[in-house]
């Protein structure tokens, strides 16, 4: 009993583990498309008026912290670090636009935003392409 | 006529009590992330739940004791100490994480960061529970609970795609992120198989006086009372699936849900979800002070009961107090209430078997429930059941690990 | 009668249907050529203490004795004082004479009391 409990343990251990550096890349780069996401959605539910002046700053600060803290150790692709950093000013953009109540202000950033998330899916398909 | 009042009213509990700060999370980051794929854990959860809550009912109806009490009293001491401790524990962090969703709620509308609601809410819950009674606690937060039907509502102005939500009712487990969709798998049936649910129910029925006439009610609350909350739950993932998932939004916050009922609503929809959160977490904050007060003043045979007056149950009322404010602490000092939820969630799994496992005896020994013992149906839900949380048990702690 | 099934863990009320704790313990008279007498019931938080392990019992009186009521000893209730043995364990006493609801009262007293709405 005791075997077979430890054997499936090791299995799903094995089966899971993200133990190399691209499974990590992977991961992240997961990590700040779901984030991204977010914030095209907050941008967008901001400019129809359908969520709060506050939270749409705060979350949208939270995210810039969280992609931040995600992305703070990345090796892998060299065009990485440079999208990060894209990606970092249009939601400071983003924030800015919300913090001074200027809905006109946000569409710009937020086709840009868009085009941003394409090139992490590019980059994502990229990465799962490799064995 | 009077027992139709009863059932609707113990329905309305169901859905008010059910649906609580674990089930909401886990509904929404199953949905998000893995769109309609972990209906079939919802409703596996359910079918546990409603038996489970059924014989907690029916045992409190014919013995008049609690499940605790039987517990302690059947088992021995020796025994029921394990369960004791370990639920006095769970409930400890699923008392902070329900209070973390009612000030998320909080923030969310007012922007005003959760840790500084965090005492004033656990005021609010103390004071309810001081001046309150069982009935007024029962009934008012249960009405207000309603609201949450606004997930219910959404899932129909979707229109998801029948094809696809029956598909989830199918158990799959993908090739890709498979630790990740056990451990929500694991999450969900934690928050929806919740000890405290069965320790309540039961102390309740002893406290409406509940007899041998009562048994029918009992089927009907169970039954229709879990599975109305659990369509609620089953909104929260559709919605979920349908709002956030296409968006490619995986919740790992509660900022990230609260976007879910914005397409539908509008404005409203923000609004509505904060509410529902708050609502649906403050009903059940009071719900876990009030079970671990009970399981305590039952294991040690103090005087309980939550219509008494505070000072006619001194040990029983300075329980729920010490423990509303200890558990508002770990919102104070800023614990992630997600996080706490999912770890609660996934410690809530390591536990239940010892909880279930009393049930088997218990509810086929005459002593207890005369003639009222177990059919085979009952048995054989409750023995797949203890074997279903021996495996979450054994995965739950190694997935938090690797999935969570 | 099955002593430990029906008697030991069992709730204890008093003649005013009182709740006042649980069988905790049960001692039992041995005497010589005689078959084992049950003497008495027991009920207290050391005499629990005591069943889980010996150790417990000490740990469980020393801050017994530092707090509260500072009530440390099981109190003992006679077999013949049992009325009747149902649900609960029904005996011919009442609760607040004796020093079963030690720690209720001082919290009472002490703490309730002294909270708006407490009294």
């Amino acid at each position: 009993m005791k075997k077979a409990l430890l054997a499936s343990l090791l299995l799903v251990l094995a089966g899971c583990s993200p133990s190399s550096s691209h499974d990590k890349l992977v991961k992240t780069l997961k990590t700040v498309q779901s984030w991204t996401a977010t914030a095209r959605m907050v941008g967008e539910t901001w400019q129809q008026g359908s969520i709060p002046d506050l939270y749409a700053q705060q979350t949208l600060e939270k995210i810039q912290q969280e992609i931040a803290k995600e992305t703070k150790d990345l090796t892998g692709s060299p065009a990485l670090p440079r999208q990060i950093y894209q990606l970092q000013q249009t939601l400071q953009q983003m924030t800015a636009a919300v913090k001074q109540h200027r809905k006109a202000e946000i569409a710009t950033p937020l086709v840009q935003l868009a085009t941003e998330q394409q090139q992490l899916e590019t980059l994502l398909k990229a990465q799962g392409d490799r064995p | 006529m009077n027992k139709i009042r009863e059932i609707a009213l113990g329905i309305v509990t169901s859905i008010g009590g059910f649906l609580d700060v674990g089930a909401i999370a886990t509904a929404a980051e199953a949905g998000s992330s893995f769109e309609f794929q972990l209906i079939w854990t919802i409703v596996l959860g359910t079918i546990c739940v409603i038996a489970l809550v059924e014989m907690s009912g029916r045992l409190a109806a014919v013995s008049k004791h609690t499940l605790a009490d039987a517990v302690r009293e059947r088992l021995g001491f020796n025994f029921f100490i394990f369960p004791l401790i370990a639920e006095v524990i769970v409930d400890f962090l699923v008392l902070g994480a329900e209070i973390g969703g009612v000030c998320i709620a909080l923030q969310l509308v007012t922007g005003i960061s959760f840790q500084w609601w965090a005492l004033p809410v656990a005021f609010a819950i103390w004071l309810l529970l001081w001046k309150g009674n069982f009935s007024l606690i029962e009934n008012g937060i249960s009405f207000l609970g309603l609201i949450t039907l606004a997930f219910v509502v959404a899932t129909f102005k979707l229109r998801p795609a029948l094809p696809a939500v029956a598909e989830g009712l199918l158990p799959t487990v993908p090739q890709q992120d498979t630790a990740h969709y056990l451990f929500i798998a694991v999450s969900i049936l934690g928050a929806l198989i919740s000890p405290y649910l069965f320790y309540f129910y039961s102390s309740g029925a002893v406290e409406d006086k509940w007899d041998k006439s009562h048994l029918g009610v009992n089927r009907a609350v169970a039954g229709l009372g879990m599975g109305f909350g659990s369509v609620v739950s089953l909104g929260v993932l559709i919605v979920a699936a349908q709002v956030l998932h296409p968006r490619g939004i995986h919740v790992d916050s509660y900022e990230q849900a609260a976007l879910m009922l914005t397409q539908p609503f509008g404005y409203w929809g923000f609004v509505l979800f904060a509410a529902s959160l708050g609502i649906a977490c403050f009903g059940a904050a009071l719900e876990v002070s009030l079970d671990t007060a009970y399981i305590l003043a039952q294991a040690f045979g103090w005087n309980w009961g939550e219509s008494l007056h505070p000072k006619e149950a001194a040990r029983f009322s300075f329980v729920y107090t010490v423990f509303v404010f200890l558990a508002s602490l770990l919102m104070v000092v800023g614990i992630d209430p997600l996080q706490l939820t999912l770890f609660s969630m996934a410690l809530t799994a390591v536990i239940l078997p010892l909880t279930i496992i009393p049930f088997l005896v218990l509810m086929n020994d005459r002593s207890y429930v005369g003639d009222h013992c177990n059919g085979w149906i009952s048995n054989s839900i409750t023995i797949f059941t203890i074997v279903l949380t021996f495996v979450l048990a054994i995965v739950a702690i190694p997935l938090e690990v690797l999935g969570g | 009668m099955d002593v430990i099934r029906d008697v030991l863990d069992n709730q204890i009320v008093d003649r005013n249907q009182r709740k006042m704790g649980k069988v905790d313990g049960i001692v039992v008279e041995l005497l010589e050529g005689q078959p084992p007498r049950l003497a008495y019931l027991e009920t207290g938080v050391t005499t629990l203490a005591h069943r889980v392990h010996p150790r417990c019992a000490r740990w469980v009186a020393a801050i017994a004795s530092k707090w509260g009521a500072k009530h440390t000893e099981p109190f003992r209730i006679a077999w013949s004082k049992v009325r009747n043995i149902g649900i609960d364990v029904e005996v011919d006493l009442d609760a607040e004479q004796t020093p079963t609801l030690a720690y209720e009262v001082w919290l009472r007293e002490y703490v309730i009391k002294h909270i708006p709405g407490g009294s």
